[in-house]
C-alpha cells in the first residue's frame, strides 16, 4: 500500500500505524482501544491502517480447515432460529430455495380468487430498504386490487432487473413482475385478500434482464420491507 | 468453490435476515473458521462454544461487515479469533495465568518462516509473506507478534515473558510492528 501522505505527517501516520497495528493484535488497554475506535470511525485513513493488518495477521491463523461436529449448527440454528414469528418465518424458507414450491405458489396464488368484502377499503404501505443503496417504496389499495411500487433509489446495472417479490408467511416469495424503465412496478392482487396481505413481505432481488425464470429469487435480495397498514 | 462475490452475498442476505444464506455462509465457512479455534484454544469442545459465538456475532453484525474495508474472509476470521481470544483470556486468567498449552503450532510456524528477503518476495499467499517477514524480525520480536495474536497475550505478559521493563516492551513492538509494515509493503 503506497503512502500519499506529505513529509510532515509521515511519522504522525507511522504512529498511527503502529496503533492499528496494536489494536488488530489486541493489545491495547480498554481504554485505548476505545479511543482508537472513535478515532477509527471518523478517520478512514485509520480504517484501511486497521484493515491493512488485519488483512496481513489473520495469515497467523492459517492453517487445517476442520469440519465442526454437527451438534454446533444444530445448536446454532436453535439459539438464532428457535421462537416462531411472522418475520421468523419469512427468514425459514429463506431466497432461493424451494424452487419448485415457489411455482407451485405462484399457480395457486393467482388461482385463488377471494371474494372481496370490500366495502371499506383497506390501504397497505410498505417501505423496502437494503444495504446497497436501493429503497423503495410501496402502497396496495384494496378497493383497485392495484399494487404500486416505486424505486426511491437504486438502478439495476448494465443486463440486469430488479424484479418485485411478494413473500407471504410460511411460503416461497411470488414474483410480481419487474421495475419499468419509469421506475415503477404495478401487479394486479384483486386475487388476494387484503387480510392475507397485512404482514407479507415485499422484496427486490437483483435478476438478469427480463427476471428470473426459475420462479424464484436468484440474485442478491437488495432491498425488503413488510407491508403495514397505513 | 466459494468465491469472495459468494460470501459477500451471503453476508448482504443475511443482513437483510435471510436464514438460507446463513446456512450458506456455514457451510462455505464452518471448516476454516473451526480450525482458527482448535488452533487457539486447543481444546475441542472450547473451539466448539467459541465457533458457535463466533457464528453468532457473525450473525448479528452482518450488516455491519462492511464498516471497516475488510475482505469478507478476513472479516469472518477477525470475528473468530476475537471470540476464541476472549475464551482463552478467560479461561487464563482462571488458571491464575498458568495455561501454556496452547497456541504452540502458531510460534512453530513463525520459527519456520522462511528467512530471506527473496523468499518473502516470491510468497505466494499473504500468509506466506508475513510469514516470511516475521523471519526477518529477530525471533523473540516474531514470537511476540505471534503470541499477541493467537494466545492473546498483553504487554504486560510479553515483558514477563522476555524479561524486559513493560515500556520497553510497548518500544520493541512498536518498533518490530514498523520493519514488518516496510518488508510487507516491499
Amino acid at each position: 500500500m503506497s503512502d500519499g501522505t506529505d513529509q510532515t505527517q509521515g511519522g504522525e501516520r507511522d504512529d498511527d500505524r503502529a496503533l492499528a497495528a496494536e489494536y488488530a493484535l489486541g493489545l491495547l488497554e480498554a481504554e485505548d482501544a476505545r479511543v482508537f475506535e472513535e478515532r477509527m470511525a471518523r478517520d478512514p485513513a485509520l480504517r484501511a491502517f486497521y484493515a491493512d493488518w488485519c488483512e496481513q495477521f489473520v495469515g497467523l491463523a492459517e492453517g487445517e480447515d476442520v469440519p465442526p461436529p454437527a451438534g454446533v449448527k444444530a445448536a446454532l440454528d436453535a439459539e438464532l432460529f428457535a421462537q416462531t414469528s411472522a418475520t421468523t418465518s419469512l427468514m425459514r424458507w429463506g431466497f432461493g430455495a424451494l424452487v419448485g414450491a415457489a411455482a407451485a405458489a405462484a399457480v395457486a396464488f393467482v388461482s385463488l380468487n377471494y371474494v372481496i368484502p370490500a366495502l371499506d377499503q383497506t390501504v397497505l404501505e410498505a417501505s423496502l430498504e437494503g444495504e446497497v443503496g436501493v429503497s423503495v417504496s410501496a402502497r396496495y389499495e384494496s378497493a383497485s386490487g392495484e399494487l404500486v411500487a416505486a424505486r426511491l433509489s437504486g438502478s439495476p446495472g448494465a443486463g440486469r432487473d430488479h424484479e418485485l417479490w411478494l413473500i407471504l408467511p410460511d411460503q416461497a416469495p411470488v414474483s410480481l413482475g419487474l421495475f419499468g424503465a419509469d421506475g415503477r412496478a404495478i401487479a394486479d392482487l384483486s386475487g388476494a385478500s387484503p387480510d392475507v396481505l397485512v404482514g407479507a413481505v415485499l422484496a427486490v432481488s437483483d435478476e438478469p434482464t427480463g427476471g428470473s425464470t426459475t420462479g424464484a429469487p436468484t440474485g442478491d435480495v437488495l432491498a425488503i420491507g413488510p407491508l403495514t397498514l397505513l | 468453490m466459494t468465491t469472495r462475490a459468494d460470501i459477500e452475498s451471503y453476508l448482504a442476505r443475511m443482513a437483510l435476515r435471510d436464514r438460507a444464506a446463513f446456512d450458506l455462509l456455514y457451510d462455505a465457512t464452518s471448516a476454516k473458521l473451526f480450525g482458527v479455534c482448535l488452533r487457539i484454544l486447543n481444546d475441542r469442545p472450547q473451539a466448539e462454544d467459541a465457533l458457535q459465538d463466533a457464528f453468532m456475532r457473525i450473525w448479528e453484525r452482518a450488516d455491519r461487515y462492511r464498516v471497516n474495508g475488510l475482505s469478507p474472509m478476513t472479516w469472518l476470521i477477525t470475528i473468530t479469533r476475537n471470540v476464541a481470544i476472549d475464551r482463552l483470556r478467560a479461561r487464563r486468567s482462571a488458571a491464575g495465568g498458568a495455561d501454556t498449552t496452547v497456541g504452540e503450532e502458531a510460534l512453530e510456524r513463525v520459527a519456520d518462516a522462511g528467512p530471506t528477503p527473496e523468499q518473502a518476495a516470491m510468497a505466494s499467499s499473504e500468509g506466506e509473506k508475513l510469514r516470511a517477514c516475521l523471519g526477518e524480525l529477530p525471533a523473540d520480536r516474531a514470537e511476540a507478534v505471534a503470541r499477541a495474536y493467537m494466545m492473546g497475550d498483553t504487554y504486560q505478559e510479553l515483558a514477563t515473558r522476555f524479561d524486559v521493563p513493560l515500556n520497553t516492551m510497548r518500544t520493541w513492538l512498536r518498533r518490530a510492528l514498523m520493519t514488518l509494515k516496510e518488508c510487507l509493503t516491499r
